[in-house]
């Protein structure tokens, strides 16, 4: 069933929802005092552990130079470029290979093969072919995340009941309909989960691809931040990498309720 | 349309490790008539529905629809599943109106027409914009009647299509069922294990017994249909119904 916020095994229950607000906001605040509490308490050196206020000053410096709105602009290209690159090629296929036996024998074997080169390893010959342009970095996260596409929008086709197909061919409907008008939309709110969760994998990609050759870009930053031992510009990106994914997790959150009401 | 079936075999599997499970079927639904098979599970009903649907095909033999062969699925063969299986993000008209938009060959104006007319048909005017998950499960079967319908089919398959609702809803589903063949008189096949559902609505009840299934019993009604709540109890009705239940038990 695609009614992921229904059906969800849960041993407790939270009773209001300002109780369950609560709790979210102490996930994310129980560490942040954590933090305050041992760096303030100069148990660890400051050049390992910087204060809050040094990062949010660092950060504040770098937004203030425009170098943290030009890093956080390559990195995000770099990701949507190569992260829909792997959802045009991926969907389709997934859908595909879900729906129809003799694809799936075709390409099941290979991607489940290649999803297990890690990406990065890829690196050096991508360099070899693409340059050391943008292509390289865009084709690194978009390897890393096409055959995760393939394989999980395969298994959410899986889902759909045979009887919703076979209802469809006894009103009429062609394979080809089959696919585009009945596979495709039961299997919709999956497939955006699914997007959802790899674009988690091409974020983490792009820290690795801005490694090998890049001018600008949050990874490239925290490396050269290592390079000068700044600490607090290091905790910085990391702060603005983990915004930035979390905003995106949302926003699919809200493509899903938007689009596939049905089934949220 | 007439149905014609003739010594029909399916066996699943090959060699020595297939299983037969249709064994010399024989028989034929007159053009209009309304005709139930009964079984215990294991006794292939569904996979015989799922053969004149056209989804699975013969190991050997025929089945004629109006003298032709069929080759597979197609909307002159409407079927209703005993889970509904409506398209659960169309609304109650857009399902009904699904059949004909992928068709092609209905105008834009027919299919807003048929949809109402069907929709009213079943008693769901009133309803046409909920979703499928949002209904009671009478309702959804009646909408999946209703789409069966409104691709206009000459026969109408039916796979256990009450089974799944509690028993006040199924009395009065049937009710719903055979006043509605009684306007359309298309030619009907109900698949169930309840022999007085199958006694209420059809003219002719096979009775299949399983491994291999096969067609031990026949039956032919004549009741007066006018009132189900009365001839449930009949004794006429009631002796049909032990000579039924009697022919499944042996």
């Amino acid at each position: 069933m695609p009614h992921m916020t229904q059906n969800r095994l849960s041993l407790n229950s939270i009773q209001s929802s300002a109780y369950g607000l609560g709790l979210q906001g102490l996930s994310l605040l129980l560490p942040l005092v954590l933090w305050f509490v041992v760096s303030h308490a100069q148990v660890v050196d400051t050049a390992f552990l910087p204060s809050p206020t040094q990062v949010l000053s660092s950060l504040w410096s770098m937004a203030r130079s425009g170098i943290l709105f030009a890093d956080v602009f390559a990195s995000l290209q770099r990701v949507l470029l190569g992260f829909l690159l792997a959802a045009v090629v991926g969907v389709p296929l997934g859908i595909l290979m879900g729906s129809f036996a003799t694809i799936r024998a075709l390409l099941e074997p290979l991607s489940g093969f290649l999803r297990y080169m890690p990406a990065a390893a890829f690196t050096p010959l991508l360099i070899i072919y693409l340059g050391i342009d943008e292509a390289p970095k865009v084709a690194l996260i978009a390897i890393g995340t096409v055959f995760f596409n393939m394989l999980m929008v395969m298994d959410s086709v899986r889902f759909v009941p045979g009887e919703l197909i076979e209802t469809t061919l006894t009103l009429g409907g062609s394979k080809r309909q089959v696919v585009t008008q009945v596979i495709t939309p039961y299997a919709l709110p999956n497939i955006i989960d699914t997007l959802r969760i790899n674009m988690a994998t091409s974020w983490n990609l792009v820290v690795v691809a801005e490694l090998l050759a890049a001018e600008v870009g949050l990874g490239k930053r925290i490396q050269m931040a290592q390079r000068f031992f700044r600490t607090d510009q290091i905790f910085a990106d990391l702060l603005v990498l983990g915004l930035i994914g979390f905003a995106i997790d949302l926003a699919f959150r809200l493509l899903l309720r938007l689009t596939c009401r049905w089934a949220v | 349309m007439d149905i014609d079936v003739h010594s029909l075999y399916k066996i699943f599997g090959h060699g020595p490790h297939g299983r037969t499970v249709l064994k010399n079927i024989n028989f034929r639904v007159p053009s209009g008539h309304f005709t139930a098979f009964v079984g215990p599970s294991g006794s292939g009903k569904s996979t015989l529905l799922r053969l004149l649907a056209g989804l699975e095909h013969p190991s050997s033999g025929r089945i004629l629809m109006d003298g032709k062969p069929i080759t597979g699925p197609g909307p002159d063969r409407g079927l209703v599943f005993q889970n509904y299986s409506l398209y659960p993000w169309l609304n109650l008209a857009q399902n009904v109106a699904f059949g004909m938009e992928i068709q092609g060959c209905f105008s834009r104006r027919d299919i807003q027409e048929r949809t109402a007319y069907f929709l009213d048909v079943v008693g769901l005017a009133d309803w046409h914009k909920l979703l499928p998950r949002e209904c009671s499960g009478g309702m959804q079967q009646r909408v999946a009647i209703a789409r069966a319908l409104a691709v206009d089919p000459q026969v109408l398959l039916l796979d256990e299509p009450f089974g799944a609702l509690d028993l006040h809803i199924r009395n009065s589903m049937q009710d719903f069922l055979y006043r509605l063949w009684q306007r359309t008189r298309l030619t009907a096949v109900l698949i169930t294990h309840d022999l007085e559902e199958a006694l209420l609505l059809a003219q002719q009840v096979h009775v299949l017994a399983p491994n291999p299934g096969c067609i031990t019993h026949t039956l032919t009604t004549n009741f007066n249909r006018s009132d189900f709540s009365k001839l449930r109890f009949s004794d006429t009705f009631l002796q049909q119904r032990q000579i039924l239940a009697q022919a499944m038990g042996s």
